[in-house]
């Protein structure tokens, strides 16, 4: 089957996983007290008109026949209509999706640029003093909430600089990059401590088995030992434990968005909250889970890339 | 000029953990000459592993060795050297498991090409090429095509074999076996031990295997050293030991060899347990499971008397054995 085969099967797997979300999200909004026609018609209007509107948005069929509904609007790419601008959900999620893929991109390649290095250097220096020092840092940045991290970097390095905007993102390439790089990092304190602490503990067991030592019989020593010995077998975990950092980034991005006044899909998902604008709550839940899902899926390709045993467990 | 390949004086093994230091390898001392296969038979945890994990500078960190190495490069004399430096220069060392002992991200014919890469400087088409005539050379059949496939697609021998082109890739002078035929199949353990006899020979390689497997030693080794406890406690060309043990411990390490005429109810074990490193018994380390035991054993101090048919021994008592044995 070998690991094509892998994949496809993965693939596979996650279509059910993603009709268990739309049943999940559909069923927290059927929960939620409130009645969605009062919500967009008012206080103050009449019994006809909310009558009117619970007959337009099919509020008064039979749940399962919503249900069968919101699934076939979903798999359109209609998320239905904001009760706030009367806009399609989908398209302010897609107006608002750049900003968070740039903030999610940037700070994915800021944790593995602070993680690798860091993560081997204290896996090879174990119980020196660059080790505890790297582990005392990553306590630091693992204790400090994002939100007072963000408003730190704005105070001491961003407006003292005048290097960084203080809000907002960027028109142009240059100004998106100097936009996002202060939330990335933001972002990159909160999670490589862990990253850190998981290479370096696959990676001190690698260093211990007996392929190390074959590769040392023949004189295989160094960051040639590291990149051609040590890397590829200890990435595996690290690659698992990113993928699940990840989920809790895109909820990260929730608290980066506010502070840093991105106008991405967390601060959408907080405008939204506040505002009691369900579909869009609901459209956005959606999204965040199914990233959730892609991540996972692509962190077990990346896995069974990296490793050539996968194939025989799949 | 000496014929030593390998000189190995006093070597100690200690680990110190919560300030306690425990010895498992006690003053080791053994010579090999060019071209010869020595054997190092002892139980589990007698340290015959330790010490050779030591020659070639692979013990784990926390170990500490001590003791005069030397070993001769080219045709000259024996001359002290770093175990860590000689990777890659002259020893190799084969593994027990195949299957742990490889890359299992790594293609095997990549892994054998790592050798000659580095040391040989040959770029990656000529190392790749050198990699397949290793694999051809160690009986891998079908070798171009093997050579891209992963550890875990190959056979338990197969991968030995693979073991054994990567450490015969820096061209050594010494092979170091640690255990390779004990996780094999009976009828694979004869196709490697064949392997490393022909090599043996036709590259004129010196070995050093170590077992706890009297049969595997008695069909490649020339020469014997029994380890008991940390130390040698006997030495001797195969065939004499094997006739004629000097040493109570040698004796009954070849009674409790199973034997095609002995029923199952004669198998003979060594009566008790291997002594723990952390509290070796005094004098003779055997004493307490030794049937010949005599009262000023357990005050003998530790020494490999030679005798002049070049066999030692460090039983203070050789004459009660062989007086049972005529």
């Amino acid at each position: 089957m070998g690991r094509f085969g892998f994949v496809v099967k993965r693939l596979l797997q996650t279509i059910p996983m993603l009709f268990g979300i739309v049943l999940v999200v559909f069923l927290v909004l059927q929960i939620t007290p409130g009645d969605p026609a009062r919500q967009i018609v008012g206080l103050r209007a009449s019994e006809a008109e909310l009558e009117e509107v619970r007959e337009e948005l099919g509020l008064d069929d039979p749940v399962l026949v919503q249900y069968v509904r919101y699934v076939g609007n979903v798999l359109q790419g209609d998320l239905g209509y904001s009760y706030k601008s009367r806009k399609p959900v989908a398209e302010i999620i897609g107006e608002r999706i750049g900003v968070t893929v740039w903030l999610m991109t940037a700070g994915l390649l800021m944790i593995i640029l602070i993680s690798v290095p860091l993560g081997v250097i204290g896996a090879l220096r174990k119980d020196r003093p660059v080790d505890h020092a790297i582990r005392g840092f990553g306590l630091l940045g693992l204790s400090m909430p994002s939100f007072w991290t963000g408003v730190i970097l704005l105070l001491l390095v961003a407006i003292p600089t005048g290097w960084f905007p203080a809000g907002g993102f960027g028109e142009t390439f240059p100004d998106k990059v100097r936009s996002i790089f202060l939330p990335a990092l933001t972002l990159a304190i909160a999670s490589s401590p862990f990253i850190i602490r998981g290479l370096r503990a696959s990676i001190i067991s690698v260093m211990e088995s007996d392929y190390i030592s074959t590769a040392r019989s023949i004189g295989v020593a160094g960051g040639r030992l590291v990149r051609r010995f040590v890397l590829r077998n200890s990435a595996g975990p690290a690659v698992t434990l990113l993928a699940i950092e990840m989920g809790y980034l895109l909820f990260g991005a929730v608290v980066i968005e506010t502070t840093f006044a991105l106008p991405g899909l967390g601060q959408g998902l907080v405008l939204a909250a506040r505002g009691r604008d369900l579909p869009s709550v609901q459209g956005y839940t959606l999204l965040f889970a199914l990233a959730v899902v892609v991540v996972y899926l692509v962190s077990d390709i990346i896995t069974a890339i990296l490793d050539p045993r996968v194939e025989i467990e799949a | 000029m000496s014929g030593n390949i390998l000189e190995v004086k006093d070597l100690e093994v200690s680990f110190t953990a919560h300030g306690r230091t425990v010895t498992p390898v006690d003053g080791v001392s053994l010579t090999v000459r060019r071209g010869e296969a020595l054997g190092i038979a002892g139980e589990s945890g007698s340290g015959k592993s330790l010490a050779l994990k030591s020659i070639i500078g692979l013990l784990p960190p926390n170990a500490a060795a001590r003791g005069d190495l030397r070993y001769a490069l080219d045709e000259k004399e024996p001359i002290p050297y770093s175990p860590t430096g000689v990777h890659g220069h002259g020893i190799s060392i084969i593994f027990q498991e195949p299957m742990t002992a490889l890359n299992p991200t790594m293609r095997v014919g990549d892994l054998i090409a790592e050798g000659p890469r580095m040391h040989h400087g040959l770029d990656k088409n000529a190392a790749r090429t050198k990699a397949v005539e290793l694999m051809r050379r160690v009986g891998i059949p079908t070798p171009e095509r093997r050579a891209k496939m992963w550890p875990h697609q190959l056979s338990g021998g197969l991968r030995q074999r693979v073991m054994i082109a990567t450490a015969l890739s820096t061209e050594p002078r010494l092979l170091l076996c640690d255990e390779p035929t004990t996780a094999l199949d009976v009828s694979i353990q004869d196709q490697i031990l064949g392997l490393l006899q022909e090599l043996r020979t036709s590259l004129g390689m010196s070995i050093i295997f170590v077992s706890h497997d009297l049969a595997v030693l008695g069909e490649l080794c020339d020469r014997l050293a029994i380890m008991y406890a940390g130390r040698i406690v006997e030495t001797g060309p195969t065939d004499q030991v094997f006739a004629n043990p000097r040493h109570p411990y040698t004796e009954a390490l070849m009674t409790s060899v199973p034997s095609f005429d002995a029923s199952a109810e004669q198998l003979q074990g060594i009566a008790g347990r291997p002594p723990d490193p952390r509290n070796f018994p005094p004098g003779c380390r055997f004493a307490p499971r030794c049937g010949y035991v005599q009262g000023d054993c357990s005050s003998a101090v530790h020494e490999l008397r030679t005798s002049g048919d070049g066999r030692a021994t460090a039983c203070i008592h050789p004459e009660l054995i062989e007086g049972v044995k005529e």
